[in-house]
């Protein structure tokens, strides 16, 4: 078995030009995905992890760049790949589920011609093989009747059943990494449960890697190692799920934790953390969530850097809170 | 009590589209292989002013259909919508402010959003037309409907694709509230919020409710945002309301088997994930719902009642309604 990670980006930057000059939507990003480990990105809301997940897929579209960093991919330094070199990856060994599926679908063709594609485009597969291998991938996201319901067009579909047709689809050819941007967003809690019960049995079997960005902090606790906190393009806390859930470094995640409405009684006011996302084309000096943060202090005027406070444990803060406390 | 909206008898089918194949072979003769799907299927439902009712439900079960139907932005093909007491006409035909009444978020902002409006520009449009803002002020009323859902003035001038997903959902529920509504059909509105935001726009939601008696229509599949906002809960499966009751008692103290196996699957920080699935069996075809209780394929409890005969949908308790033989057999409307 291989131990070298199977993703590392390194410093990874990515701009967009604005009318307020730059907008720097990742910023000085280092993530590592080792090999069969399921990883969590949970984060504010505009802070960078679509944008991150699109990187790793050469999905970054004019006029947005990335500046620095690499993004390493088993091995290779992917960011100097030539468009016809993605394609041979993308969708084959990394495959992304995207955040609104109505973009991933093409509204005027069939879902079932949609899938036959994404299999014919890396595989020479005959028509009927294909239609076999799509059968099954539809019955294992639990769309049933999948012979009818392959000739529907993507608006004839739930909104949760194109999410499955999606993840049906980034499964097709058997990636070694999928990035799911919150790919069960729009699903009951029944189907999201068996869809994360088939994701966790693939890392195990196949040591597929998995990329999870979520808002639920419950579905991390259920399917992830290890959590990324992003908070305006850079990570602010990683390391492993139980403990940053249980006892969070820093100040960003334990709001974050505070304002799940499990932790609040019904009907009253939910705790939010106070003000919004800095504007990323006129970041702060220092901690990014200095003006936010309950226990900002003067030493916070300088950018904090990433410390290791154990081995698997890294938070971006002057002062970590006391895990536990 | 005067009801806000009032939903008798809904029902609405789509006709799948047979493929080139059997559209060929009908022209031949053959049988049309169109097939019927009834996305809902005879939905009584009332929201009254100021209240929360939740709807949850299996993905696919009708939630958003039954959304767009109070919305008015879908007609029913059986049964009637009352808003205010009144038939509500269809939406699209309206041009008179009547139609700014009830609102919808919808589940996928970026359908919802013209990609070459400046977001300035899509949120003041309405009120501007309707006569709830100067055009001169218009700008200044987008950027206090902006602020409410917590975005700033750099966004007023970016076009949709310039946004993250959940911004972009900002934006939507933004447009939808600076109309004044009545009524909100909020279909997966928070879902694509981290926890922070999503806890700032419920606050407004619950604000706006009380101060404004705004009645919402909430489409979640986060049964802790639903305790936390619904004074009411509805369970759909397969297109009809299977559970009905007071949040509190419907949640503590759930009838319907389908309901729960729901509650069973609810992610929290510390349950892990169960190897085993809490609801046997698949999805049935909505193309080809089962007989007799619709729910009878997957039941732990299902007897052979239910795999003949419909149950109706039957008062457990004064403010709780069940739809199974098993629960109610024995236990008929106990004064209600
Ligand atoms: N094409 C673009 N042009 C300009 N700015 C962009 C573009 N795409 C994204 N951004 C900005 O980059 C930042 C990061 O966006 P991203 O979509 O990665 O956020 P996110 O963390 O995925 O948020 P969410 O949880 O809401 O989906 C946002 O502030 C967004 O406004
Ligand atoms: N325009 C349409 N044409 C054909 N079938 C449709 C159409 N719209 C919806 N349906 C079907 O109606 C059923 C109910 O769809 P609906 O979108 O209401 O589900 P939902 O409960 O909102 O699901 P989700 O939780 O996945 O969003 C589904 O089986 C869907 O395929
Ligand atoms: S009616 Fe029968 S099959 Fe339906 S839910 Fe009740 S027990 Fe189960
Ligand atoms: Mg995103
Ligand atoms: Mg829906």
């Amino acid at each position: 078995m291989r131990n070298d990670p199977l993703l590392s980006i390194k410093g990874l930057r990515v701009e967009f030009p604005t009318q307020d000059g730059p907008l720097v939507a990742v910023n000085n990003v280092d993530l590592d995905v080792a090999r069969g480990e399921v990883l969590g990105i949970v984060g504010e809301s505009g802070s960078g992890k679509t944008v991150l997940g699109l990187s790793a897929m050469g999905l970054i579209d004019r006029p947005g760049r990335l500046t620095a960093g690499q993004v390493v991919f088993d091995g290779q330094d992917v960011t100097k790949y030539s468009e016809s070199g993605w394609r041979n990856i993308r969708g084959n060994r990394i495959a992304m589920i995207f955040q609104d599926p109505t973009t991933s679908l093409n509204p005027v063709q069939q879902i079932g011609a949609q899938m036959i594609e994404a299999l014919q485009s890396h595989r020479d597969i005959s028509r009927d093989n294909a239609r076999q291998i799509i059968r099954n991938a539809m019955v294992r996201v639990g769309i049933n009747s999948p012979d009818e319901r392959l000739n529907a067009y993507p608006h004839q579909f739930s909104g949760g059943m194109r999410q499955r047709v999606v993840i049906a689809i980034a499964l097709l050819n058997e990636p070694d990494l999928i990035i799911a941007d919150e790919p069960t967003t729009a699903l009951d809690v029944t189907i999201q449960a068996q869809i994360l019960r088939d994701m966790r049995r693939l890392s195990r079997d196949t040591r597929t890697s998995l990329v999870w960005v979520t808002h639920d902090l419950g579905v991390v606790a259920q399917i992830a190692q290890r959590v990324a906190v992003m908070y305006a393009g850079r990570i602010v806390e990683n390391g492993p799920t139980e403990k940053i859930l249980k006892s969070p470094c820093h100040p960003y995640t334990e709001g974050l934790i505070a304002s799940m409405p499990a932790n609040a009684l019904p009907g009253e006011r939910l705790h939010s953390i106070p003000g919004g996302l800095p504007q990323l084309s006129k970041l702060p000096a220092g901690c990014s969530f200095a003006p936010r943060c309950n226990y900002a202090a003067s030493a916070c005027n300088m950018s904090p850097k990433l410390i290791q406070i154990s081995s698997d444990h890294a938070v971006r803060c002057v002062s970590p809170l006391d895990g536990g406390s | 009590m005067e009801h806000v909206i009032e939903l008798r008898s809904v029902e609405r089918s789509f006709v799948t589209e047979p493929d080139f194949a059997d559209r060929v072979a009908s022209m031949f003769g053959a049988k049309s292989n169109a097939k019927t799907l009834r996305a809902v299927d005879g939905i009584d439902l009332t929201i009254g002013p100021s209240e929360v009712v939740g709807l949850v439900g299996e993905s696919g079960c009708g939630k958003s259909t039954l959304g767009r139907i109070v919305a008015g932005i879908l007609p029913q093909d059986k049964g009637d919508v009352l808003f205010n007491g009144r038939m509500l006409a269809d939406k699209t035909k309206l041009k008179d402010g009547s139609g700014l009444g009830i609102q919808m978020i919808f589940q996928n902002p970026a359908s919802a959003l013209d990609p070459r409006q400046k977001i300035g520009d899509a949120i003041a449009e309405a009120p501007v037309a309707h006569g709830l803002t100067q055009r001169s002020g218009a700008r200044k009323f987008a950027l206090s409907a902006l602020q409410r859902v917590g975005l700033g003035e750099d966004a007023l001038d970016r076009f949709p694709h310039e946004f993250s997903g959940g911004q972009r959902q900002r934006i939507c529920i933004a447009r939808a509230l600076a109309v004044d509504p009545r009524v909100v059909v909020c279909d997966e509105a928070v879902a694509s919020l981290d926890v922070s935001i999503q806890a700032q726009i419920i606050n407004l939601f619950l604000d706006l409710k009380q101060e404004l008696n705004l009645s919402y229509l909430f489409i979640s599949h986060d049964i802790s945002v639903i305790e936390h906002v619904a004074d009411r809960v509805a369970v759909m499966y397969l297109g009809q309301i299977v559970e009905i009751g007071a949040t509190r008692e419907l949640l503590e103290n759930p009838q319907h088997p389908y309901t729960k196996a729901l509650l069973a699957e609810v992610p929290t920080l510390d349950k892990n994930l169960s190897e085993e699935h809490a609801l046997k069996g698949e999805l049935p075809s909505p193309l080809n719902p089962p007989s007799g209780c619709r729910f009878h394929t997957r039941c732990p409890v299902a007897t052979a009642t239910c795999r003949l005969e419909r149950p109706a949908l039957e008062h457990w308790k004064c403010d709780h309604q069940v739809r199974c033989h098993v629960v109610t057999a024995g236990k008929q409307n106990s004064g209600c």
